[in-house]
Formats: C-alpha cells, sequence, structure tokens
C-alpha cells in the first residue's frame, strides 16, 4: 500500500505541498509592498532570489523555470518596472546557475551554502546595475545596489531558516524515496 | 510526444529567456505598448496589497514609537520650539491674509479656483531599484487622472503616470525620467528639476549668467500647465559644479500621499453642436 492512499494522507500531502508555495506567496508580497520605515530596510534585501535560490539547490522541481518566469514578470508588472522582462531574465539565469552548481552545493555546510548565495546576489546586482546602465544609457548610482546585495547576505540566515521550515514540512518525493511524510531526505531528482 | 525542434533545442529555460528578452525588447523601444499590462496587473494585486499594507504600516510605527523613545524626547523639545516661532507666524500669516482679501478686492483681483485633493495610502514603492515609482490606493474611480501633481506633507512627490480603476502609478520627482518645471525663489529664475534616480535631484536648464545660492528654495513654476505654481519642491544644497536639489518630501517615511485634482477651469465649458 502506497503512503498517500486514504483521503486524508491525499489532504496531508496537498495541505504539506502548499506550505511552501504559500511561503513563496508571502515573500513575493512582502517584496513589493511598501513598509515605512525602520521596517523598510529589512524588506530592501533580495527576498525573491534568496528563495529562488533556496529551492534551486534543494528540490528545483518545486520551482520549474515557468514560475520563476512568472514571478519574475509579475514582479516587474506590479513594480511599475521600465524595463517588463529584467527579473524574469535575472531570476531565470540566476536558476540556471545554482541548478548546474547543486551537485556541489546539496550536502554542503551551511556556511558554503550562505558563500554559494553571497556568489550568486553579487553576480545578480552586477548584472542588474549593468544592465541598468546600458538600458538608461547612463551611469546608474550604485547605491542601491549595494546596500540590497548587503542585507541580502545578512538577512540571508532569517530566510534560509523559514524556507528550511517549510522544506520541512513537505512531503518526501515520491519518484525515488520510500520515505515517510516529513521526511527530511535531500531530493537529488529535478 | 515530440517535442518542437526549437524547445526541444533550447529547452524550456531557454525558451522563457527568450521571451523575457523579447518583452524587454518590447518594453524598452515602446514603453506605451505594456502600460495598460502593467496597470491591470497592479489594479488586480491593489486589494491584497491594501490587506498586507495596513498592518506593516502599524508595525513601523509600533516599531518606530517603542524604539525611538530618546529620539522622540529630542523631537518633542525641538516641536516645542518651532510651535512657539510657528505661532508667531500665523499670527503674521492671518494679518497677511486679511490684508492682501482687502488688497485684492480693492483691485478687483480675479483667484484661482483652489485645488482639491484626492488622499491616497501607498501601497507598494519600487523606489530601490531602477524606476522611482509608487503604487497609490485611489484610481480613475476616485477622480484620479494622468498628469496630475502629487504632494506630501513637506512637498511635491511626484505625479500620476498611469491610473488604472483602484490605483495609479505615481513618477517621483527624484526618477531620473521626471522633469519638473521650476522657479528659484529670491531670483526667481526658471529652471527644470531633474531627477537622478538618487535622493536628491539637480537644477537644469539654468541660463549661465543666473546666480543662485546655497539654502535657495525651489517651487514649481507651473510652465507647461502639468504641476500647479508653487508647490514646494527643494532647497537648494550644493552649488559647486551641478546645482544639487534636495527635497523636502522625506521619501523613506511617506505612507500617505495627496493627489492634487486639477480644479474645473469655469471659462473651459463643454462644446458641441
Amino acid at each position: 500500500m502506497g503512503p498517500y492512499e486514504s483521503l486524508t494522507d491525499k489532504m496531508e500531502f496537498i495541505a504539506r505541498m502548499l506550505v511552501p508555495y504559500a511561503v513563496l506567496a508571502m515573500i513575493f508580497i512582502l517584496s513589493i509592498v511598501t513598509v515605512p520605515y525602520p521596517l523598510a530596510v529589512f524588506f530592501q534585501a533580495p527576498l525573491l532570489l534568496m528563495a529562488i535560490y533556496y529551492w534551486s539547490v534543494y528540490r528545483p522541481t518545486l520551482l520549474p523555470p515557468w514560475l520563476v518566469f512568472a514571478i519574475g514578470l509579475l514582479l516587474d508588472l506590479i513594480t511599475g518596472m521600465p524595463y517588463l522582462g529584467l527579473s524574469a531574465i535575472l531570476f531565470l539565469l540566476g536558476r540556471i546557475v545554482v541548478v548546474d552548481q547543486r551537485r556541489f552545493l546539496t550536502g554542503q555546510s551551511f556556511m558554503v551554502i550562505w558563500m554559494g548565495f553571497a556568489a550568486l546576489a553579487a553576480l545578480f546586482h552586477i548584472f542588474q546595475w549593468s544592465m541598468s546602465c546600458l538600458l538608461s544609457l547612463q551611469w546608474m548610482p550604485v547605491r542601491d545596489f549595494v546596500s540590497s546585495y548587503v542585507l541580502g547576505i545578512v538577512l540571508f540566515p532569517a530566510l534560509y531558516l523559514f524556507l528550511h521550515l517549510s522544506h520541512k514540512i513537505l512531503p518526501a518525493p515520491i519518484s525515488r524515496s520510500k520515505t515517510r511524510i516529513g521526511s527530511q531526505k535531500t531530493d537529488m531528482t529535478l | 510526444m515530440a517535442l518542437p525542434p526549437l524547445f526541444s533545442a533550447v529547452g524550456a529555460t531557454g525558451l522563457l529567456v527568450i521571451m523575457s528578452v523579447g518583452l524587454l525588447a518590447v518594453s524598452t523601444f515602446h514603453p506605451q505598448a505594456l502600460s495598460g499590462l502593467r496597470m491591470n496587473a497592479a489594479d488586480a494585486a491593489a486589494p491584497v496589497l491594501n490587506v498586507v499594507s495596513a498592518p506593516l504600516q502599524k508595525a513601523a510605527i509600533f516599531v518606530r514609537d517603542v524604539t525611538g523613545l530618546a529620539a522622540l524626547q529630542a523631537e518633542n523639545a525641538r516641536l516645542l520650539e518651532e510651535n512657539t516661532k510657528l505661532r508667531e507666524w500665523y499670527q503674521t500669516a492671518l494679518l497677511l491674509e486679511a490684508e492682501n482679501k482687502s488688497l485684492r478686492e480693492l483691485m478687483n483681483v480675479k483667484l484661482d479656483t483652489p485645488h482639491t485633493y484626492i488622499t491616497a495610502r501607498i501601497l507598494s514603492d519600487s523606489t530601490n531599484t531602477f524606476a522611482k515609482s509608487l503604487l497609490v490606493s485611489a484610481g480613475s474611480a476616485d477622480g484620479v487622472q494622468k498628469g496630475q501633481a502629487v504632494i506630501a506633507a513637506d512637498g511635491l512627490i511626484g505625479r500620476v503616470v498611469e491610473a488604472g480603476e483602484h490605483s495609479a502609478r505615481v513618477l517621483l520627482i527624484t526618477d531620473m525620467n521626471s522633469r519638473v518645471p521650476v522657479l528659484v525663489e529670491g531670483s526667481r529664475q526658471h529652471a527644470i528639476f531633474a531627477g537622478q534616480n538618487d535622493k536628491k535631484g539637480t537644477l537644469v536648464h539654468l541660463p549661465p549668467e543666473s546666480k543662485v545660492s546655497r539654502g535657495a528654495r525651489v517651487v514649481t513654476s507651473g510652465v507647461g500647465g502639468v504641476f500647479p505654481v508653487g508647490l514646494p519642491v527643494g532647497v537648494i544644497s550644493d552649488t559647486e559644479g551641478e546645482i544639487v536639489i534636495e527635497p523636502f518630501a522625506n521619501f523613506n517615511r511617506l505612507m500617505h500621499v495627496r493627489i492634487v485634482n486639477k480644479p474645473e477651469d469655469p471659462n473651459l465649458r463643454p462644446g458641441g453642436f
């Protein structure tokens, strides 16, 4: 008998699967909503990039490319980004880089994961700044990009903990693992 | 089932990157082509943002109150001092108002129709990346129209660039695409306030022979008809090289804005035959 055959098991499975998406939706809303001073500083960090990085390392199937594209596009649409599609490109490229390196990253200590995010965020912000200069045909102030990068690195452990908790709630993938609901076994399937 | 050749060659991610590049090209070369889509998305998100932003704003105020007791005491002392000065100014203003009124009556001056305002809450901001803009909680259903000036308690903050039904996008004066016709008080010199995507802006198109000094106030000139005359914009903070203007409005602490409703011109009546 399979692990999710009864109705309650199926309902539990669906509820557990929805938790990371609910967390993602919350992170998305917090990325676009206005939060006044002094809390504003926490929301200037690249929260969505952190979530994309986390799931691309630990379970890329949860965040497929079309969803990353949709997140980037919606972000640009709602925040009134003059260059529509830029966030989608940046997030998709970020996902490609991380998925390519995930065989190295999975199973590493938190410090390595943190350093991995610092490297990805550096590339992300440099590319974002370069594109903004190129598209607007002038040198853009770097202060906002630097503060977003530094905040991202500082706040990464807090969001990592939050995402890790939602990861623990996830049911283990059925395809290759026979582990029970709530297993923390890392999914290596794409 | 076999995948289409293009799809299998570049993969799903590659195809999505190509689509994003296409969107980027369209929005860069034809910015207006996608503005309707942008406003529809903002209108759809507005109710959710409205619900989420209210408790976050309350939490921010609470944290500010709890953590800033020492600052609050200092601010209280400063406000008491300022209040004393303002009371003196209030008496002077009352006298001047009465004097102005009687002089206008004597001269038979036709006064401008007073402005009305639409107050809106800020739902979303993109003030930390490429554009400096805000999404506010009032739209065409509330009387908001494209082109209206937007002010905060301290001074001008921007103008409405897109108006949806229940939300509107405000381009801040600090955005690098923003240009505001201004007047330097004292010298009565006309110029343009240009945003730099930074906290401060610069004064451009100022005649070379004109002399402006640090500390001079800059207000809207009303040239072009977009902004009403006399809205406070900022103060000249540097005159070495570029003339730098520090806006009066504190963009970090904004929660509500006032959209200036254009008064109906009594001289313009609906035509038709």
